[in-house]
């Protein structure tokens, strides 16, 4: 069930951006002591990671990661027919941030814009949205964003998550072809059951007005509603269970074998499962591009920024079969295959620009004349 | 399954503790090593041998090595 397939579309290019910020783990030694903070780093593999500014979102990152690849590729944004952002960091409570990103890469009128509420597996699953979208309809070449800002919802002393995320904003753009052996296979699968395993409980129109004082929680750290909680050892048995049970399910369904994939662009989550999943499916883990020591848990960026960070320098221009997995937040997890030129990887790109006309800090600038 | 093999295993998740600390009534909780990472190696180890998915409040409702070794065989 809810697998996809779809021909005469492919994965035209890749990119991302994160923050310049670089925070490193070590620096919360002073925080939460040094033998947690070995251990951490360790498991996790996380030794440092990019943070956004206090105004700078995801989209600011993705912005600069799309003008680098409709640069790259020569493609004007007259051409782009779809928009769709797919992350847990929007820029408002509303309107989409996709609107906002079509505006500011003059995207016409003409294009369908929408976001999508996912966080790490917001690639895959986007690219389901996406190809589906494009299967259907006449858009030719569509942009699909990713990526969180995972970290601004974290309570600064809760230890579970402080020093997990790292902040990146990624772009996909996909092309309709007339070459049937263009494929992108899909498999979706959803565990709303466990909605409450990775959740930001406050703020939403459940309980808008949330309490924001500080509370002590079961497991030792303190958070208010307004941050976000991970139930670990919950998510961790969903992981080493459901994902390589989708992996395997994946390779029956396209007919495929571990050895046919020259790449597997895995979401990030952290090191000690990114091992336990590459064991459980027989998945040779030197073809697992790692971005965890130096970029964090990027969330759903995280498939693109390894791809980036791999291929985003070499000068080789060849194709390669690459399998993506994202797996988080909702539960939702999901893989996809589609192959791709490395000479459309970029490189990862670091940027702080900030969308100012974007930022309303007084109520009166919405009534400014532009 | 036995429950000297549970306790075997069990133990082969520390890295610092000495084997012969860990007996069926041992209360995990109290072990110096234990932690949310040695949790992730329990739920690893029963999931690879026993292939229960071990969640955070079957754990919880646990205090023993004894009584994991219940749950995780009325789960089997």
């Amino acid at each position: 069930m809810a697998f996809f397939k779809y021909n005469n579309i492919k994965v035209a290019g890749v990119a991302c951006a994160v923050p310049k910020n670089i925070i490193l783990t070590e620096t919360y030694k002073s925080l939460f002591g040094d033998e947690e903070v070995e251990k951490f780093m360790e498991m996790t593999g996380v030794r440092s990671s990019h943070r956004t500014l206090e105004h700078q979102t995801c989209s600011d990152l993705g912005f600069r990661a799309a003008s680098e690849l409709l640069a790259h590729k020569g493609v004007k944004p007259e051409e782009i027919g779809a928009v769709i952002f797919s992350s847990h960091s929007p820029d408002y409570r509303r309107p989409a941030t996709a609107f906002v990103l079509q505006y500011r890469l003059g995207i016409p009128k003409e294009a369908v814009c929408y976001d999508i509420s996912l966080g790490c597996s917001s690639l895959v699953v986007g690219m389901q949205t996406v190809a589906s979208i494009m299967n259907t309809g006449d858009i030719q070449k569509a942009l699909l964003f990713v990526g969180d800002t995972a970290g601004k919802s974290v309570y600064p002393e809760d230890r579970s998550s402080a020093m997990l995320f790292g902040e990146a904003g990624a772009v996909m753009l996909l092309e309709k072809t007339d070459d049937p052996k263009d494929e992108i296979n899909a498999l979706v699968r959803s565990d709303g059951s466990g909605y409450r395993y990775m959740i930001v409980p406050g703020g939403g129109y459940r309980n808008l007005h949330a309490s924001e004082d500080v509370v002590m929680c079961e497991d030792g750290n303190p958070r208010t509603l307004m941050n976000s909680f991970i139930q670990g050892t919950s998510v961790f048995t969903f992981t080493i269970f459901d994902v390589p049970h989708l992996i395997k399910d994946f390779f029956t369904q396209t007919e495929t074998t571990p050895d046919q994939y020259d790449c597997f662009a895995f979401h990030q989550a952290n090191l000690y499962i990114l091992k336990q999943i590459a064991k459980k499916t027989k998945i040779d883990f030197d073809r697992m591009p790692i971005t965890l020591d130096r970029y964090g848990n990027t969330s759903g960026a995280s498939a693109i920024v390894s791809l980036c960070d791999k291929y985003g320098n070499s000068n080789e221009n060849k194709t390669i079969k690459v399998m993506a997995c994202g797996f988080g937040i909702g539960i939702s997890l999901g893989a996809t295959s589609f192959e791709i030129n490395t000479a459309d990887i970029l490189p990862i790109f670091e940027d702080d620009t900030i969308f100012e006309d974007g930022l309303i800090t007084d109520p009166n600038q919405l009534y400014e004349k532009k | 399954m036995e429950i000297k093999e549970f306790v075997e295993k069990f133990a082969e998740c520390f890295d610092d503790t000495d084997a012969n600390v860990f007996t069926p009534e041992t209360k995990f909780r109290e072990l110096e090593e234990w932690s949310s990472m040695t949790v992730l190696s329990v739920i690893a180890m029963i999931g690879d041998e026993y292939d229960v998915p071990m969640m955070g409040h079957d754990i919880r409702e646990c205090e023993t090595i004894q009584d994991l070794f219940e749950k995780v065989k009325s789960k089997m």
